[in-house]
């Protein structure tokens, strides 16, 4: 009974997926909106959009963006997993939760919290303006912790010995580096070049924030801006520039699943974890650029930003100096209902979305690792890395229409309806997460309990759940953090009595009220961190 | 009521192309101790698996105590737990997170013993087992030859009528091994319990077994007593276990079982045969007598290993295995006299 459920659970959410994918090139080529029932195929918009010169630039921009951020994030991602987990720098290690935190905060937040540094009118004025080259070196910066953590993760799953046979046979520590460590590294920095990819064409945050005021488009700032320039019936042109979006993000998840496998198969001595036992002696200008680049990254990247970004909140003028302080912002926060309810929204969706997505990907990752049919487990893990080619934005317009395509309309206005969204969106990463902790226990401990008389339930109760206690509370938190901070899932699908502080912001970004934005970034970042710091407490790691 | 406890007939189970187990038929008595031994790979784990329910085997029916487990025609599968079984893996899997005490304590509780009773059948199994002073500890507390002690302790305790082990002694050392043979051979004999017993070593099996069965390439090829088993040299892959020597030659003669090897070395084999053509010769290295004879060999190499001499041998273009008391010179020629060669089908 209860492995039906599962397996139902885990088939459900794994369709899913593959329908809203669906609704979105459906819609592409039908010219009435899906929610009309009305189906009339053409090409026209297609060919429309695709032949406009509008598009072009924005993809040629998306594209820009996307490869400099790859680009920045891996190199400076490996540079830094190497100062932390193979160089024998002193002390950075514990700097790792710093590096680790731009993953944590909405792009939308960091959009604003650079704009605050480092914009014309920020409080160090580097950058005169802002264009696709530089929002591209932007993000990629952004983006080193999700190379950090995949790179990380490859050097401390990497068996040490093969370094040491190189220093033994005569190679100093950064030929070791370069000949051995590195070349050793390529499945995961090749697996986070395809994901840093990935992310660099679903970037929304940033470019909205940074580039769209500067007259440049991405992808998704185009898709966003739509509703504002055809009112009528905007929906078959905001799929076409959505299908374009997922056709590239799609092709790149099969990429990287394809090279997942292959590189596998191929560096065969990557197998057990010899965490942190070996560092590299290496000399002490070497060390200096690590370390260097390292605390450069944690203070240029992360500190002075988020520094600007709360001295904003309880300033009273932008761009005039640092003079007076306020706290103006943050009592009208709590003064007006519409502003005191996103907060409140934001904490009940959060806390949905961390429970439910528990319950369900628990479910989703057992029908990939247990299934004993085989084409079940298959389809589950095949879909699951759908999601990942969803960008939020797309995924919530999907989800709109998903809504109100099927019966389960009246739950789009419900709290439980957005953290539903968010759980779906969120299965690639979800179920990644519970797989690896079921994937930590052996098979054979829950045989023997079966076969000693346990049902499956008991067993999950009996011998799972006190095993993965640590697991079950980091996973939730992690999702909790995640639903802090989701900002473009519910651009669409937030309605007026669900609105998130993430969803919030980018409706306010049109008015100008910058005030109120930098006061709701710095709430919600002050509760991501105090967050992060719990989960790295109890012992998160990010590989 | 038949006499068997256990009975298996033509069970199956495919991975994929990879044909795991093909057509399994056997039968286990009461109180037996009967083991599956076979090289890695021969399909003697996923038999024991099919058996506790952990895999499903595509075709078969298992019948346990006159219950039928699995019938694929009748579609019949009942779930592990509902088989009254205990299992001993090779990991011997002990719950991490429960004491021993709770450990041995699991299956009974599952299977809804009142609290009195399974503390009874604790401080029963504990004793025989010599593991009282480890009731509270936890298992990574415990040492290999105490955690193994702990998982038969766990898989006695419900007094099952037939308890799985799979290979669970082959985390011990040597001498933890040879010990372990000896109490568990005891104590399961001492309680009348049936066990399937799955292992890769022959010697582990031979003294611990009423029956061996041999599976290679996951078909049953011999069921039978210790004794007889290790006279079953006509199966060349089970005489490999056993450390013979096997070489290929040529029947010449069938009535005289004159066999060459190579180009000039006769042989006479004394098994009654109607091999012709090419064949296998099989052969003990107990069975060979090195410094006299009409064989021609060379000494490739001299391995003492304790109250006798362990020799390399090239005879013609094979290297056999040979054992001697006597000390002879590395790369001296010598004469050797195979004195039991069986002649089987190449």
């Amino acid at each position: 009974m209860l492995d039906r459920l599962i397996v139902f659970i885990a088939l459900a959410v794994a369709s899913l997926s593959l329908i809203l994918t669906g609704l979105i090139y459906v819609q592409a080529v039908n010219a009435h909106p899906l929610y009309s029932y009305k189906l009339d195929v053409t090409l026209d918009v297609v060919v429309e959009v695709i032949g406009s010169p509008d598009f072009r630039a924005t993809l040629m921009n998306t594209v820009v963006v996307a490869v400099l951020q790859t680009l920045v994030g891996v190199v400076l991602g490996l540079v830094i997993a190497l100062a932390i987990h193979r160089v024998d720098v002193p002390f950075i290690g514990r700097f790792e939760p710093l590096i680790i935190m731009p993953m944590f905060i909405a792009p939308v937040i960091w959009g604003f919290a650079w704009n605050y540094s480092y914009g014309p009118s920020g409080f160090i004025p580097l950058l005169s303006e802002f264009n696709p080259f530089i929002v591209g070196v932007i993000c990629g910066l952004l983006h080193v912790p999700h190379a950090y953590a995949l790179i990380a993760s490859g050097i401390l799953s990497m068996d040490y010995t093969l370094e040491e046979v190189a220093r033994i046979h005569g190679a100093g520590p950064l030929r070791t580096l370069a000949r051995v460590t590195i070349p050793m590294l390529r499945p995961s920095i090749t697996l986070a070049t395809v994901l840093l990819l990935i992310l660099g064409f679903e970037q929304f945050g940033i470019p909205l924030v940074l580039l769209s005021p500067w007259g440049y488009d991405v992808l998704t700032t185009y898709l966003y801006g739509i509703p504002s320039t055809y009112f009528m019936n905007p929906y078959p042109r905001m799929a076409v520039v959505a299908g374009t979006l997922i056709t590239i993000t799609i092709s790149l998840v099969i990429l990287q699943r394809y090279l997942a496998l292959r590189e596998i198969k191929r560096f065969v001595t990557i197998g057990e974890r010899y965490r942190g036992y070996f560092k590299m002696s290496v000399s002490t200008p070497v060390k200096a650029v690590f370390a260097a680049t390292t605390l450069l990254y944690i203070v240029g990247v992360v500190i002075i930003p988020l520094a600007s970004l709360i001295l904003r909140s309880i300033q009273p003028l932008y761009g005039a100096g640092i003079h007076e302080f306020t706290a103006e912002y943050y009592l009208t926060i709590i003064r007006y209902e519409s502003y005191r309810a996103t907060l409140i929204n934001t904490f009940i969706v959060a806390l949905l979305a961390a429970t439910l997505g528990s319950l369900i990907y628990f479910s989703y990752a057992w029908t990939i690792v247990k299934s004993p049919r085989r084409p079940i487990s298959v389809y589950a893990d095949l879909l699951s890395s759908m999601p990942r080619a969803l960008p939020g934005l797309v995924a919530g317009l999907a989800f709109l229409w998903f809504y109100l395509l099927t019966p389960l309309r009246p739950l789009m206005y419900t709290h439980l309806g957005l953290a539903l969204a968010y759980v779906i969106i969120w299965s690639a990463l979800g179920a990644r997460l519970v797989t690896s902790s079921l994937l930590q226990i052996s098979q054979e401990l829950e045989n023997v309990a079966r076969i000693h008389g346990a049902s499956l339930a008991r067993t999950i109760i009996h011998i799972y759940v006190p095993l993965l206690k640590k697991s079950i509370l980091i996973s939730w938190l992690y999702l909790f953090i995640l639903g802090i901070r989701e900002y473009s899932i519910p651009v669409y699908i937030a309605t007026k009595n669900t609105q998130v502080i993430g969803s919030t912001i980018v409706l306010l970004i049109g008015s100008g009220d910058l005030g109120i934005i930098a006061a709701l970034s710095t709430i919600t970042v002050i509760a991501s961190l105090t967050l992060t710091a719990l989960i790295f407490k109890i012992g998160w790691k990010p590989y | 009521m038949t006499p068997y406890i256990l009975q298996v007939e033509s069970l199956s189970k495919r991975f994929g192309k990879v044909e795991a187990v093909v057509n399994a038929t056997f039968n286990v008595a009461r109180g037996e101790i009967f083991s599956i031994v076979g090289p890695s790979g021969s399909g003697k784990t996923t038999l024991l698996r099919c058996i506790g329910g952990i895999e499903t085997p595509d075709e078969g029916i298992i019948v346990f105590n006159d219950r039928v487990l699995f019938d694929s025609k009748r579609g019949i599968n009942i779930p592990p737990e509902a088989r009254g079984m205990s299992y001993v893996p090779q990991t011997w899997a002990l719950w991490p997170h429960m004491k021993v005490r709770d450990n041995i304590a699991f299956g009974l509780k599952m299977r809804g013993f009142p609290r009195e009773e399974i503390d009874v059948r604790i401080r029963e199994v504990s004793k025989a087992l010599k593991i009282e002073e480890l009731l509270d500890r936890y298992p990574w507390q415990l040492s290999g030859g105490q955690q193994q002690r702990v998982a038969v302790a766990r898989a006695l305790a419900p007094k099952p009528q037939l308890i799985l082990f799979d290979e669970p002694l082959s985390n011990l050392d040597a001498a933890l091994r040879e010990e372990a043979r000896v109490w568990l051979k005891n104590i399961l004999k001492e309680l009348n319990i049936t066990a399937l017993y799955v292992t890769h070593d022959i010697h582990e099996a031979l003294f611990l077994s009423d029956r061996i069965t041999f599976m290679y390439n996951g078909r049953i090829r011999a069921i039978e007593t210790p004794e007889n088993i290790y006279m079953r040299r006509d199966i060349p892959e089970l005489a490999q276990l056993f450390g013979y020597n096997i070489i290929k030659a040529k029947v010449v003669d069938r009535e005289k079982g004159l066999a060459l090897i190579g180009r000039e070395t006769l042989i006479t084999c004394d098994n009654p045969h109607n091999v012709e053509g090419d064949a296998l010769l099989v052969f003990a290295p107990s069975e060979i007598k090195i410094g006299y004879g009409s064989i021609k060999a060379k000494i490739l190499r001299k391995s003492f290993v304790g109250g006798y001499f362990e020799y390399s041998l090239k005879l013609e273009d094979h290297v056999i295995r040979a054992v001697s008391e006597t000390p002879l010179r590395e790369g001296a020629d010598t004469l050797i006299d195979i004195s039991r060669c069986t002649i089987t089908k190449a």
